[in-house]
């Protein structure tokens, strides 16, 4: 178990500032700027990877935002003084409400920002701007997920379990995840277990896998059901842990007796004996893992997909039984409690629903207002997006950590309706694409220079501490918030910008929601405790906090969880011939999401400099593409210009796309914004498309 | 629009599910049994369903599903068709899905019910002898699941070899000696003639003890689509709509015949009931054929054909050929302009799956021919090795001269190394190889040989 220590002579215990996991580090003022080392946390046990090591490089980015940049008669963006600035933002905002209602500002959010960020965020929405419109971009990473474990288990939390349980186990099912390359401490918790990698592609984790399935895009849920055909055709069932542990098996047997590996084979091209393999080594252990990624579930069948794994994983009887279970691999540094706060459209703090009038009732109370005041459930991410400047969408938005710019499907769409805006401000610390088209651009802190929690992929609080001063005058988003709240004419005691009375307040209008807060306090972690949520507050001794869900009973009323009958409705779009390809899009180990912050730094960019799209070398000869040439990618949305990498452990029928790029090289140029009906996930892992050469030009 | 589907299998079932996502509402079903999906009768064989597994999940709600009635009738006039059991039912589009006939029969002609027990069954029935009836590809997999249970199995054909016509003699002697190890006794060119559901009779006198199942060929059920005068060849003809000669009524599944062919394939079907349940919903997809594959993928035995019959195929083409007669694997490949025109692969999971894909969906065959049959990954051909300058460290992109740098300037251990170079911090895959290189690095004569490389 590690500890957390604050500030002493030898620097200051913090986190990584980019990926859920979250590793522990370590940060000195070196006089001007930080440098971080590993510590011997949990998570990363003293590992880190190359973005955290070079982080504090994003601290004094060339280009750091260090003032109000606010656009002239001209058109151009000049720079501003935090007055000239807030109080533009407030006139607008009024004048534009004031004529078309308080929907008519939206407010699009970021998994990266803190608990307490992501709290003010959405009451600043709901109470500042009275808006249903809110929404944030995990909505483009966890909310398939999200969505099916709420649905099986009555609970959605990334890992229900400490990530160290996993090292323990004997075999993982990684479905859709390459943590190798996206999350490589976690590595270290998966030396010993025997891994079953899904994936179309051989990653570096695919690599290091036992069994590799190398499926079609697009089919990832078709495979499932015929590993679940195998469990319950062969023997492998826990039948009595389905009898008294679950609802709903009845049915789903009924349905995938019809999914015999045979059929399965022919869809996903994963072979039946590798579907047997896969399972069989999956049922003979006695402590096993599903776990999903971005993979599974960035698609239009996103939350079904999910469901068919956790399905298997409840046939083969592993969540909630020590040693064994399902989580999925939360993307975001705060993508967990990013979407426990209430920067979520159909959400409010504590996790709990804006439709549920109870959760209406206690936030109302928490927030001193009557619970008609608070807006109802809003559209989801890119419905948001796509909506704004036209009638009945928004006609002004507020952006808080995302760079929807790059990081939105169908990106050249979005930059238009950006464009049809009145207004768009943007809360960044560099000036990504997005903050580049806004009207007002507003500075602000991160990680170092800043006081606040996050919660990591298992739930787990974490502290994150101050130890250099903003640059320039950047301040913290609670600070812009608070700014923003008053020139609304709200009470500002309301908005408070002390990050730990806004975590009080938080934990306060989480109390008796599934993701409960209330017996946290920054004293109980700066003192090292290791909290998982729920931790309710008591009168007694305080809650230890939850490492391990469901092991006693699932959080549905009856304490079972659900079996869920998914079938497959295949990928958005088709292949329309022989000549075209899949392509999907994903991370490499260089950067991070958008790209906005790893872009600029040397180290990471000289790794990888630009977009790149990777081609089996077969189908790279038939198409006339040479390693380190051009190649024009193009789908029914757009096209993307990317240099060509030649990769064996592509499948031949389909190419690779980082997502980290910008400009003519951004992948989600070509993605489709083809909705999961459930969770409203786009569709980033499929699209049909067309690959040519493209002739660089001279000069 | 009122649609009428007559016939409640896999492929109807398919079909009314699409069309009732896509919101048509005034659906009706008629089937003479209980719908049933024949596709898992091997699992059933194999003892790892029941028979009453086989029966199809629930039908999307709302629609009007009639089983145990027979249409004798269609008038396609008046647009409706009667039943045995004197109803009429009105239609603006008729769905002919009638299926093939698969006759689960014995000898006598009964069910084999000690066979069709499958998962439900008793010691009893699980251990009596089976005598499969027919060499083609039904014929076979039948066998190998019933062998699979444990039981003893026949296999009676008429050819010289198993699937003779289907993958020639070359494949044919291959499966027959698989299927010899498999333990399934062969009974080449004879045929049954009589038995009592516990003994069959052959053609030349021999008994053999076991229930009988005739697995013929199956034959698309036309009877309906020919009395009522629409075009009928081995199937109903279809055109690339699913159109029979009457444009009211289409045809898909078993039943139907598309550009000459027909066949039972379940995916064929499948697809044929999306395309239907598209084009009557207003979409402008048209049905383009589905590539012919025999599959057999059940107790140990792995069987893939693709294409026409093993004599079907003429012109000028490549043939990629494997024999391992020793692991049971066998492949023929038959290409022409890098794509697959017919394929027989025994023994070839792996490489079955990715064959099947490619001629699924009409792709290039890759360059390195052995790496697909035996579907493991292919080496580099022409990719740029993705590690560059000795690379050790993937995490923190550290190279083997960074180390030794470091070394030099005094990181003389592991945890020096990684302080100064990181080398080992991210995944903590090489911390070996880093291992491995300060040793090295320390004493280069002797390390060499006493740790193993990576």
């Amino acid at each position: 178990m590690g500890t957390e220590h604050g500030s002493d002579v030898s620097g200051v215990d913090t986190h990584c500032p980019y990926c859920a996991l979250q590793c522990g580090t370590r940060m000195w003022d070196t006089g001007g700027g930080v440098s971080v080392r590993p510590r011997d946390f949990p998570v990363n046990r003293g590992g880190l990877c190359r973005k955290g090591w070079t982080a504090p490089e994003v601290l004094r980015a060339g280009d750091r935002l260090r003032q109000p940049w606010v656009r002239n008669t001209r058109g151009v963006l000049a720079r501003s003084d935090w007055d000239s600035a807030l109080d533009r933002v407030g006139k607008e905002l009024r004048r534009i409400m004031a004529a078309h209602g308080p929907d008519a500002v939206g407010v699009f959010g970021g998994g990266g920002l803190t608990n307490e960020k992501a709290y003010l965020l959405g009451k600043f929405a709901r109470l500042a701007l009275g808006t249903r419109q809110i929404d944030y971009n995990g909505r483009f990473c966890m909310a398939a997920a999200a969505t099916a474990g709420k649905a099986a288990f009555g609970l959605d939390r990334g890992l229900p379990f400490p990530v160290t349980d996993l090292a323990q186990a004997e075999v993982i099912l990684l479905a859709g995840a390459n943590p190798a390359e996206t999350m490589p401490p976690l590595m270290r918790h998966l030396e010993d277990p025997e891994l079953i990698v899904i994936d179309p592609r051989r990653t570096a984790t695919a690599r290091r896998a036992r069994l590799h399935l190398q499926p079609v895009p697009g089919t990832d849920l078709t495979l499932a059901l015929g590993m679940l055909h195998v469990v319950v055709t062969e023997g492998w069932l826990e039948e009595r842990y389905v009898r008294e542990r679950t609802v709903g098996f009845r049915q789903v047997y009924r349905s995938v007796v019809h999914w015999p590996p045979e059929r399965v084979e022919r869809v996903t091209g994963v072979s039946a004996a590798e579907q047997r393999e896969a399972v069989g080594l999956l049922a003979r252990a006695e402590r096993s893992y599903v776990l999903t990624g971005r993979g599974a579930e960035q698609h239009s069948g996103g939350t079904d997909t999910v469901a068919a794994f956790i399905d298997l994983a409840l046939a083969l009887g592993l969540p909630g039984t020590p040693g064994n279970g399902y989580g999925c691999l939360t993307g975001q540094g705060n993508g967990q409690g990013g979407r426990e706060h209430g920067q979520k459209a159909d959400q409010l703090p504590g996790y709990r629903s804006i439709t549920d009038p109870h959760a209406r009732a206690e936030v109302a109370k928490v927030w001193g207002i009557a619970p008609e005041e608070l807006p109802g459930p809003g559209s989801s991410a890119y419905e948001l997006l796509d909506g704004l400047g036209t009638s009945g969408g928004a006609r002004a938005l507020l952006v808080f950590g995302s760079n929807p710019v790059v990081s939105a499907p169908r990106s050249a769409h979005v930059e238009r309706r950006l464009e049809a805006l009145d207004l768009l401000v943007v809360a960044d610390f560099v000036p990504s694409e997005t903050a580049e088209m806004a009207d007002v651009v507003l500075p602000v802190t991160q990680w170092a220079e800043e006081e606040g929690t996050m919660t990591n992929l298992e739930g787990r609080v974490l502290r994150r501490r101050e130890v250099l001063p903003p640059p320039g005058e950047a301040r913290s988003d609670l600070e812009v918030l608070h700014g923003l709240a008053v020139r609304l004419g709200q009470d500002p005691a309301r908005f408070p910008t002390h990050a730990p009375s806004v975590f009080d307040e938080l934990a306060r209008a989480s109390a008796g929601g599934p993701a409960d807060y209330s017996g946290i306090t920054y004293q109980r972690l700066d003192a090292g405790e290791q909290l998982h949520w729920p931790c309710p507050e008591t009168d007694r001794s305080p809650h230890p906090g939850t490492r391990r869900l469901f092991l006693d009973a699932f959080a549905h009323e009856d304490g079972k969880a659900r079996f869920v009958v998914v079938e497959p409705r295949g990928p958005g779009e088709t292949a329309e011939s022989a000549e075209m390809l899949w392509a999907t899009t994903g991370r490499e180990a260089a950067h991070y999401q958008s790209g906005a912050q790893t872009r600029r730094v040397d180290e990471l960019v000289e790794t990888s400099p630009e977009g790149t799209v990777s081609v089996h070398p077969d189908t790279a000869r038939r198409h006339g593409l040479v390693e380190g040439g051009r190649a024009r990618v193009s789908s029914a949305r757009g096209s993307v210009s990317l240099r060509v990498r030649l990769d064996s452990g592509m499948r031949p029928d389909t190419v690779f796309l980082p997502f980290h790029h910008a400009g003519a090289a951004r992948a989600n140029l070509i993605t489709n914004p083809v909705l999961d009906p459930r969770s409203r996930m786009p569709e980033f892992k499929v699209a049909a498309v067309w690959v040519e050469p493209l002739v660089e030009e001279a000069g | 629009m009122r649609v009428l589907v007559v016939g409640n299998g896999p492929v109807a079932h398919r079909f009314v599910g699409a069309l009732s996502a896509r919101g048509h509402t005034d659906i009706t079903v008629l089937g003479s049994s209980r719908g049933r999906n024949r596709a898992l009768v091997p699992e059933v064989l194999a003892g790892k369903l029941s028979w009453s597994d086989t029966v199809l999940p629930p039908w999307p709600e709302g629609v009007r599903v009639r089983a145990g009635v027979s249409v004798v009738e269609v008038d396609r006039r008046r647009r409706l068709v009667r039943t045995d059991c004197g109803r009429v039912h009105r239609y603006d589009v008729l769905v002919l899905a009638t299926g093939m006939r698969h006759d689960l029969t014995t000898v006598g002609g009964g069910v084999p019910s000690a066979l069709l027990a499958g998962f439900a069954g008793g010691q009893r029935e699980r251990s009596v002898p089976a005598v499969v009836l027919g060499g083609g590809v039904d014929g076979v997999r039948a066998a190998v699941a019933l062998c699979s249970s444990g039981r003893r199995v026949n296999l009676v054909y008429r050819q010289h070899l198993p699937m003779a016509g289907r993958i020639g003699d070359g494949g044919g002697r291959h499966l027959e000696s698989v299927l010899r190890e498999r333990g399934v006794e062969l009974w080449p060119h004879r045929e049954a003639v009589g038995g009592d559901g516990r003994t069959v009779v052959l053609d030349d006198g021999e008994r053999i003890d076991g229930v009988g199942l005739s697995c013929a060929p199956p034959v698309p059920n036309t009877a309906l689509a020919r009395a009522a005068g629409l075009r009928v060849g081995t199937g109903v003809v279809v055109d690339d709509r699913l159109r029979t000669s009457d444009p009211c009524v289409y045809a898909i599944g078993g039943c139907a015949e598309h550009v000459g062919c027909a066949v039972g394939d379940p995916v064929a079907g499948r697809r044929q009931a999306a395309t239907l349940a598209a084009w009557l919903s207003g979409s402008e997809r048209s049905y383009r054929g589905t590539p012919r594959v025999s599959r057999i993928s059940t107790g140990g035995v792995d069987l893939t054909v693709l294409g026409p019959d093993a004599e079907g195929v003429s012109g000028e083409v490549e043939t990629v050929f494997y024999r391992d007669a020793a692991r049971g694997r066998y492949a023929e490949l038959v290409l022409r302009d890098e794509r697959l025109v017919r394929a027989t692969m025994l023994g070839l999971p792996r490489g079955s799956a990715a064959v099947t894909q490619l001629f699924d969906g009409d792709r290039p065959v890759p360059r390195e021919r052995l790496a697909l049959l035996l579907g493991v990954p292919a080496r580099g051909d022409g990719a740029v090795d993705a590690h560059g300058d000795n690379v050790v460290c993937d995490c923190n992109g550290v190279t083997e001269g960074q180390l030794e740098l470091a070394w030099l300037e005094g990181a003389r251990d592991v945890t020096a190394l990684a302080s100064r170079t990181r080398a080992g911090t991210g995944c903590g895959g090489c911390a070996d190889e880093v291992r491995r290189l300060c040793a090295l690095f320390t004493a280069p004569e002797e390390s060499v040989w006493s740790v193993n490389s990576s």
